[in-house]
């Protein structure tokens, strides 16, 4: 499994999947494990060529769920509506929104996965709001249980 | 035209790094206005990385953007290093130079066929494109990602590398890491780079034949094609030190956009693959100068279009030129050697530039006698292009005019004007916004 943590560390909350990509890069790893861990940051495209590759994929990223901060949860592409327009401006070159049409259109979606993660401040700043980093510890388990499901 | 009308307006154009909105108005065959607004707010970093040390610069201003972070981190860091007198091994100087090359194939790749081609291919975005053309869509998601893991391998992540700092690298690459690298670019990033240059061939009636002769300034260098250092080179004055780039960038304040413009011999200037191209095309490397003859591209490019044609032979070249670096560094081996630290902290200035993908990009850094920033300036490509989008725009409209376009065809070309820049207007805040079907 490869989870990619996106975000930009210098917006507030928009850096959650950044953080999580780090600690779980720093955490030791089973030998012979399948883990991957990549820190794209604010390269969505990143996400497209791993799918495209053919990898199952685990996408750690800051989202408007419309729902309290630091609540999270995992779905999928099948969970989302078809024709996703971008939300607010971006950085990432693709949008998450459009790489999940791209994910769509070359057929290989069903490897993509989200854990989004609700936002509560993104101004600009380092830190993660108190709401927010307390999601950490429980997103963390979450994506060690599933590696460990996988081993 | 004498008589003709015309308000076209393009608010927060697609497919570029940031927002800006495209104005123009005609009045009774008069052009009034002819702009690319940049509404992005200012970002501060300059006051931001005011009495940080030294060690900290260079992390912080790779966060002025998420596709230029290489290039931003290495020009903090030869101004950094300058400025306090720290001198990097030849080894360093090799591993960033490939680093640079990596972070300009990723971005080239990125613009050419995420950004740019769905223009050529007449459709609003690579979704489309990857419906019809899925191989095509893979292999630039194939090249762009090899291109992430190459900087991945020597800087310690895909992009904001963290093993960067004043004086070397905290971690080298190992030689097992270096022959990955070298085995990926021929085998696999070599013939993508092939079959990218004959699919562009085939694209090149779609773009627009519009010239118009500007000065392009990029840096120069007596024995490379530049992108890590040299001399500042405009096709109008000749060559310069880095250290005079206030008197090249001339910054001025425009009442219709936040980003600043800049002009130097002429009411502005170019800077990017053209200003690059233009001044360096004699050492290009033979690939690459085959593709540029095949592209039937040779100094002076006047078409603003064909930057996107002019990036694919630069990444042609620094293909080459990395296997070239690779090949030196594995006789060499890599020897363990640890970041260079000042010998005595000191006060001083210096200036420093680097061609990042979107063109020549200054870092000016004063430090005080404890290793603190007290003042910076950091212009960047997209600052120094403003001002040439809308020299082009003026210019564009009549053009366009005479072609007897539509307003549609003329949006669009004006769009792909904006596009061609590879502008990155800035990097800000973007979650997704999600409502589930429930």
């Amino acid at each position: 499994m490869t989870v990619i943590g996106l975000g930009n560390s210098a917006m507030g909350d928009d850096g959650i999947g950044v953080e999580i990509a780090e600690i779980l890069g720093r955490l030791p790893r089973r030998p012979g494990g399948s883990l991957e861990v990549i820190n794209a940051a604010e390269d969505a495209v990143l996400a497209g060529s791993c799918v495209a590759e053919g990898k199952d994929v685990l996408l750690v990223d800051a989202v408007d769920m419309k729902s309290e901060p630091g609540t999270w949860r995992v779905f999928s592409a099948q969970d989302l509506p078809q024709g996703l327009e971008p939300a607010g401006c971006s950085t990432h070159a693709l949008s998450l929104a459009e790489v999940i049409e791209l994910a769509r259109a070359l057929g290989c979606a069903d490897r993509l996965r989200i854990l989004g993660v609700q936002v509560g401040d993104v101004r600009p700043g380092r830190f993660l709001s108190p709401r927010v980093r307390e999601s950490v510890p429980g997103v963390i388990a979450r994506i060690r249980e599933e590696v460990e499901a996988l081993s | 035209m004498s008589e003709m009308s015309l308000r076209i307006e393009v608010p927060y154009v697609t497919r570029v790094e940031g927002h800006g909105n495209i104005v123009i108005d005609m009045k009774s065959g008069k052009l009034l206005t002819s702009h690319l607004e940049v509404v992005e707010p200012p970002r501060y970093f300059e006051a931001m990385i005011k009495g940080y040390p030294y060690s900290d610069i260079a992390l912080i201003t790779s966060r002025i953007c998420g596709i230029c972070s290489v290039g931003h981190q290495m020009t903090s860091l030869k101004a950094t290093e300058r400025a306090l007198g720290i001198s990097v091994s030849a080894q360093t100087v090799l591993l960033r130079k490939l680093l640079v090359y990596a972070a300009t194939m990723q971005s080239h790749v990125l613009h050419i066929y995420f950004l740019a081609a769905p223009d050529l291919l007449g459709v609003p975005s690579v979704i489309p494109l990857a419906a019809t053309h899925p191989d095509v869509v893979k292999m630039a998601l194939r090249m762009k990602k090899l291109a992430n893991d190459i900087c991945d391998k020597l800087g310690g992540r895909t992009i904001h590398p963290n093993r960067l700092v004043p004086g070397g690298f905290t971690k080298l690459p190992s030689p097992a890491d270096l022959t990955w690298i070298r085995t990926m670019l021929e085998k696999q990033m070599v013939p993508d780079a092939k079959a990218s240059l004959a699919l562009l061939k085939s694209l090149l009636p779609m773009f627009p034949t519009f010239e118009r002769e500007t000065e392009y300034i990029g840096l120069s260098h007596e024995k490379e094609y530049a992108f890590y250092d040299g001399d500042v080179a405009s096709t109008d004055a000749g060559h310069f030190p880095v250290d005079d780039y206030l008197s090249l960038t001339n910054e001025f304040v425009v009442p219709h956009s936040t980003s600043k413009h800049c002009r130097h011999a002429r009411s502005s200037y170019f800077v990017g693959a053209l200003g690059r191209f233009n001044n360096n095309y004699p050492r290009l490397n033979p690939l690459a100068k085959s593709a540029a003859a095949e592209l039937g591209l040779a100094p002076t490019v006047k078409n603003p279009f064909l930057n996107t044609a002019v990036q694919l032979v630069e990444t042609v070249h620094v293909v080459e030129e990395s296997l070239k670096l690779l090949d030196d560094l594995l006789v060499r081996g890599i020897k363990e050697e640890k970041p260079v630290v000042p010998e005595r902290m000191r006060e001083g200035r210096a200036a420093e530039a680097t061609e990042v993908p979107r063109g020549i990009l200054f870092h000016d850094y004063t430090y005080d006698n404890r290793g603190q920033v007290v003042k910076a300036n950091c212009i960047i490509p997209t600052t120094q292009n403003t001002q040439c989008i809308d020299d082009d725009m003026t210019e564009l409209v009549p053009w366009m005019l005479n072609k007897g376009m539509t307003k549609d065809q003329m949006t669009l070309t004006l769009e792909m004007l904006v596009r061609a820049y590879d502008p990155c207007i800035s990097c800000s805040v973007h979650f997704l916004d999600v409502e589930f079907r429930e």
